[in-house]
Parts: C-alpha cells; sequence; structure tokens
C-alpha cells in the first residue's frame, strides 16, 4: 500500500495543461475582430504543458526531488489522509447547500476532528462548539449571508 | 513630517490602536504555532476586514504580518520547530541555547534583534517609497510591462529548489487568473461553460486552499504530538536575561543584518527566508567565535531575526510604488487595497497619503507591541501553545478555512475552488512546485497581461517597445541576470555535491 506517487504532482500539470490549451485553442472571437486575448492564454498553457512533459519525463527516469522538508508523496498517505480531508471539505459545501450550515459544519467538523485522531465524543463534542461560535459569529454578529438547505434547513432558533 | 500626521492620524483613532495592539496578539501566537503561518492567517481574516474600515483592515493586517515573522522564533528557539520558513535559520542557534537552559535569552534575544530590523526596514519604507514613487510616475504600460516580467521571472527562478517547476507554477497562476471575462475585448475565455467561473476566481479561496489547507493535508499525515513542554528545556539561573554586554554584543550584528534583509526585501519574490540565511551566513563568516555559532551564540539568534523582520517595510515598496507586490503577505494586502477601493501604484502617496502614513505609524506601532509580548511574555506563550493540542486545533482552523472562503462571495462555489486549491497546493509542495510564485503570479497576472496588450496597441503590435525604451530594457536586463545567477548557483551547488559523492 505504501506505493510512491511522486509523478502525481507532474501528472496533475500536464493535464492542466492539455485541458487549459484545449480551452484556449477554443476561445471565441472578439468583437472588435482582435486576436490579443487568446494569445496568451495559448502562448502559457503551451508552456505549462511541455515544460511539465520533460519535468514529469526527466523525474520518471531519474527520480523525483521532493521538497526540501516534506518526504515524498506515498498512496497511504494521500488516500488515507490527504484525499479524505479534501473530500471532506467538498462534502461540506454540498451539505451547505442541501442542509444548511449548521448541519453540515456540525457533520462534517466531527468527522475531520476524527481524521485528526480525535475519539468520537470528543470529535462530536467539538463539531457542535465549533458550529455553534462560527455561526454566532459569521452568521449573525457580522450578517453573513446564510443559504437555507435545499433539502432540509436546519437553522439555529437565534 | 508626513510619518508625524501619520501618528497622529492613528492616534486620534482609538479603536485602530486597539486593532493594532489585538493585531500584533495574534501575529505572535500565529507565528509561534507551528503548521500556521501568517500569511494563512492574514488569508483567513480577509473576509473579516470587509466590515472594518480601510485604515483598520489594513493596519491589522499589515501587523499580523510583522507580528507573525517574529512569532516563528518562538516555536524555533522552544520546540526546533519554525513556526515559519524564515525562521528556520534561527532554529540553528535558537534551539541549541534553550536546550542549554536558556529559552528565555534565547526568546529577548529574538525579540530584541526582530524590532530592531523590523524599524530599520521599516524606515527604508517611511523615506524611500515616496522616492521611488516620484520615479515611477512616469512609467507607461512597456516599462509596467517590463515590471511584471522581472517579478515572474525573479520569482520563478528563486523560490523553490527547481527553475523549471518555478516557471511552470508561475505560468499555472497566471493561466488560472485568465478565467473569467477578458478586460480589454469582454469575451469570456477558459470558463468552461460556468457561469460561476465566468466573474473569475477569487484570490481568498486560491490563498486559503493553498496554504491553510495544504498545509493541513500534509499536518494530519503526521502522528499526533504529544503535549510539547516536556521538550522544553529546565531553566538555569539567570537563563531568561538578556544582559547589556550581550545586547551590546548584537546590536551591530542586527543593524548589519537588517541592512541585508532590507536590499533583499524590495525584490519582489526573494522573501524573509532568503534574508534570513544571507545574513547568517554573511555574520558567521566574519564572526571571531565561528565555533559558538550552531551551539547557542546570541549573535546567531540575532542575525536571522533582524534580517528576516527587516524584509517586512521594504517589500511593501514596490507594492505602493508600482503596485507590483513583493511578498505573499503584500499580494495579499493589494487584494485588500483593492477591496477597499484604493488604487495602489504611483499615485497613491496623492490619493491616499494620510491613509499609507497612517498604515506606516501603525506598522512602528505592532514593532513596539510584539516587542514588549515577545520580550516579556514570549516563553509563556510557546508554553501554553505546546500544552493545546493540534490535533484539536487544525480542525478548527478547517472549519474556519470553509467559512473564510464562503464569506468572500458567499457562494458556495468558492469553497469547491478552495477544495481543488488545497488539493493542488498539497501535491505542489510535496514536489518542489511553489504555491508562492502561483498566487503572486495570480495576482499580478492582470495588470501584466493588460501592460502588454496595451503596449502593443500603442506601437502598433510592434514588440521592440519593450527593447526601445531605456527603462523598460532596464528591467528586463535585470530579470534575465537574475535567472543566470540563479542557474549557475543551481550549476554549482550540482557540480560540489558531485564532487562531494567522489
Amino acid at each position: 500500500m505504501n506505493i510512491a506517487l511522486n509523478w502525481l504532482t507532474n501528472l496533475v500539470f500536464v493535464i492542466f495543461g492539455v485541458v487549459f490549451l484545449y480551452a484556449a485553442l477554443n476561445i471565441g472571437e472578439s468583437f472588435s475582430g482582435g486576436s490579443g486575448h487568446r494569445v496568451l492564454p495559448i502562448f502559457l498553457s503551451t508552456s505549462i504543458l511541455i515544460l511539465s512533459i520533460i519535468v514529469f519525463a526527466r523525474e520518471l527516469i531519474r527520480g523525483s526531488v521532493a521538497d526540501v522538508g516534506n518526504h515524498p508523496i506515498t498512496a497511504r498517505e494521500f488516500l488515507l489522509h490527504a484525499v479524505p480531508l479534501i473530500l471532506l471539505m467538498f462534502l461540506n459545501g454540498f451539505g451547505q447547500i442541501w442542509f444548511g450550515y449548521v448541519a453540515s459544519t456540525f457533520f462534517c467538523g466531527a468527522l475531520v476532528f476524527r481524521l485528526f485522531g480525535n475519539n468520537w465524543f470528543k470529535s462530536f463534542l467539538h463539531g457542535a462548539i465549533g458550529s455553534i461560535v462560527l455561526y454566532g459569529l459569521f452568521f449573525r454578529l457580522m450578517g453573513l449571508y446564510s443559504q437555507p438547505g435545499s433539502i432540509i434547513d436546519l437553522a439555529l432558533p437565534f | 513630517m508626513d510619518i508625524i500626521y501619520g501618528f497622529i492620524t492613528l492616534l486620534n483613532d482609538p479603536v485602530a490602536i486597539a486593532i493594532v495592539i489585538a493585531a500584533a496578539i495574534i501575529g505572535v501566537i500565529v507565528g509561534a504555532t507551528p503548521g500556521l503561518t501568517s500569511a494563512a492567517a492574514i488569508a483567513m481574516l480577509v473576509p473579516v476586514t470587509f466590515y472594518m474600515q480601510p485604515l483598520h483592515a489594513l493596519a491589522a493586517l499589515y501587523v499580523i504580518g510583522k507580528a507573525g515573522r517574529f512569532g516563528g522564533s518562538i516555536a524555533a528557539i522552544l520546540f526546533n520547530t519554525p513556526g515559519t520558513a524564515a525562521a528556520a535559520a534561527t532554529t540553528l542557534d535558537g534551539n541549541a541555547l534553550s536546550r542549554k537552559g536558556m529559552p528565555g535569552k534565547a526568546i529577548k534575544t529574538a525579540a530584541v534583534a526582530s524590532a530592531i530590523g523590523d524599524i530599520m526596514g521599516d524606515m527604508l519604507l517611511i523615506f524611500g517609497a515616496i522616492w521611488i514613487a516620484k520615479l515611477t510616475r512616469t512609467f507607461g504600460p512597456p516599462e509596467y510591462f517590463a515590471v511584471y516580467i522581472a517579478a515572474f521571472l525573479v520569482i520563478s527562478s528563486v523560490v523553490g529548489s527547481s527553475i523549471i517547476k518555478g516557471i511552470i507554477s508561475t505560468c499555472a497562476g497566471i493561466v488560472v487568473a485568465m478565467i473569467g471575462i477578458d478586460p480589454l475585448e469582454g469575451v469570456a475565455r477558459l470558463d468552461f461553460g460556468q457561469l460561476n467561473m465566468q466573474s473569475g476566481l477569487a484570490l481568498v479561496p486560491l490563498l486559503i486552499g493553498m496554504f491553510v489547507l495544504a498545509e493541513l493535508a500534509i499536518q494530519v499525515e503526521q502522528p499526533a504530538r504529544k503535549d510539547g513542554t516536556s521538550a522544553i528545556a529546565k531553566l538555569i539561573p539567570g537563563g531568561d536575561k538578556l544582559t547589556i554586554p550581550e545586547f551590546l554584543r548584537i546590536l551591530p550584528v542586527a543593524l548589519r543584518s537588517s541592512i541585508i534583509g532590507s536590499l533583499i526585501g524590495i525584490l519582489p519574490g526573494l522573501g524573509s527566508s532568503v534574508a534570513a540565511f544571507a545574513a547568517y551566513g554573511q555574520e558567521k563568516s566574519r564572526a571571531k567565535n565561528k565555533k559558538e555559532w550552531g551551539n547557542g551564540a546570541i549573535e546567531g539568534i540575532a542575525a536571522p531575526e533582524s534580517a528576516n523582520n527587516a524584509v517586512s517595510g521594504p517589500s511593501m515598496i514596490p507594492l505602493l510604488a508600482l503596485g507590483v507586490p513583493g511578498s505573499t503577505i503584500a499580494a495579499i494586502l493589494l487584494g485588500v487595497f483593492l477591496i477597499h477601493g484604493i488604487a495602489v501604484g504611483p499615485r497613491i502617496f496623492e490619493a491616499s497619503r494620510e491613509l499609507v502614513f497612517a498604515l506606516f505609524a501603525s506598522g512602528l506601532v505592532g514593532i513596539g507591541v510584539y516587542f514588549l509580548i515577545g520580550f516579556y511574555g514570549g516563553g509563556y506563550i510557546g508554553r501554553t501553545i505546546a500544552k493545546v493540542p493540534p490535533n484539536v486545533i487544525y480542525p478548527y482552523i478547517f472549519l474556519t478555512c470553509f467559512i473564510s472562503a464562503y464569506a468572500a462571495r458567499s457562494n458556495v462555489f468558492d469553497v469547491f475552488v478552495m477544495a481543488v486549491a488545497g488539493l493542488v497546493g498539497y501535491l505542489m509542495r510535496k514536489q518542489g512546485y511553489s504555491t508562492a510564485a502561483f498566487i503572486i503570479a495570480f495576482v499580478l497576472a492582470r495588470g501584466a497581461e493588460t501592460s502588454f496588450r496595451q503596449s502593443l496597441i500603442l506601437s502598433n503590435d510592434g514588440w521592440l517597445i519593450f527593447f526601445q525604451r531605456p527603462i523598460a530594457l532596464g528591467f528586463l536586463a535585470l530579470a534575465i541576470a537574475a535567472l543566470v545567477w540563479r542557474i549557475y548557483g543551481l550549476r554549482k551547488k550540482s557540480v560540489k555535491l558531485s564532487l562531494e559523492d567522489v
């Protein structure tokens, strides 16, 4: 399970270059008939694509250079820690759309606390504290707009 | 004289003073917490500043940045874990002195040196920025474009371990900034047919994702740290004092290092960590007590701390005089200036003179506050932070990230942007790509493209315009020289490493 995924970052940039080059080539014509708005996106996307292919190939052959202070990416760390954390942020976003801020933050917050190694009781306790305090601070005190949940809106009574 | 009026403006606003004091406290605590940086704290607090007056908002974030640079030394000294990248040089002698039973002396040395460096840097800012702004009034689009290109090349070649990866990071930041409606032609670009992307991506979600969420993703891999107080050495008698002879020993070191830090701070992209290590190396080479360096020499703490903090003020010079941020924190401040409707560039000293000098004054007050906190309370702060388990702090930071990204435009789409930026930022940091280069390029991209296309319109599509204007040519030559110097430095290092292998 501890497979090195050092090539993943370089692959991400290769895909980035391909996707944005495709999008840049499909930029529409301007109203004035000029093409200036397409030049830089095409040039930069092409540069990213070429350079990232060079880096990808070089590191596949010679091995990767990890950032100083960090060890390389392993499948275990990536799939068991980093990916769940990012997915929880997506889940929190969708949760806000479906159930409102408080419910989604409580639930996702508890899962994040659990991911960082706390027991379930502590996780749910801190999830509740975090959702209530941040709701009070940002939505009530600062007047931030609270999007009601589209499925159920579980708002606080205050 | 203007700085005196700046102090008068500040002192007439008790709320601003309270904000400066609170910001200094927050900055020291954030900087002292391993895993948090002042740039991350500032990124999360930007949405809060939407509701504040311009001076309050800018002063808060500016002072957090200054105090955070000092705060990083507390974690470096007490836990051998630099709270900021720039404090890495401080761990060498700071932690060694702490382990000898003199953590208080180390923290007091860092506080004194940081304050000296910061004040020297701010003097250059206060007296230099307005002079440079006068010079830049003659700049037209070709000159501005040359400045942007110089900034891109310096940032991409100096930060990180690989020039190619730096260039990729910079280009990616520029491309992402081009998502949305083209500023000159009004055509939608790179939006993939998504309505949410037609107004472009906001800076705050990208910042929080790349700096904060990516850091959390790295921290979640670490096993939960137990209470760190046992790692702090027992205090020996007199270990908490900085004597006057010791102060006189570090004073010339701090003054020389602050000059190095100030000069490095003016150049976009180099930053505090370059200044800290450059000053450490320079002072060690001329030190008479070389054997003590690395083993708890107080000069070894004073040099990097002074240089590191001296960067803070001068890094604002390219921002205020040219509208080109010289550091990540300056890039965030540029966003805040724009949010509050203040155009940065040479005219800022005419249009918003009072605000600018009040900001400088708040920086000087902030230095005084963090010095007092650090000198008298630094050890206490470190011990308190050690008692709070990181597996409780980090999830709360996660929850705050969500609300900060959402608050930028009250749009859940920004949360998804933050999540993607977090994943990409994590991958970038693991493999030597620079997230700082990405963010600075993102901030500068619109201005760079606009000045580029305006230049071509002026010259009827003649590319030679950039080489016919002497100032533009000068900046381009500077950029290429920086790139060549960096390539030479890397080649020299790789030859040295291969000789060592032999």
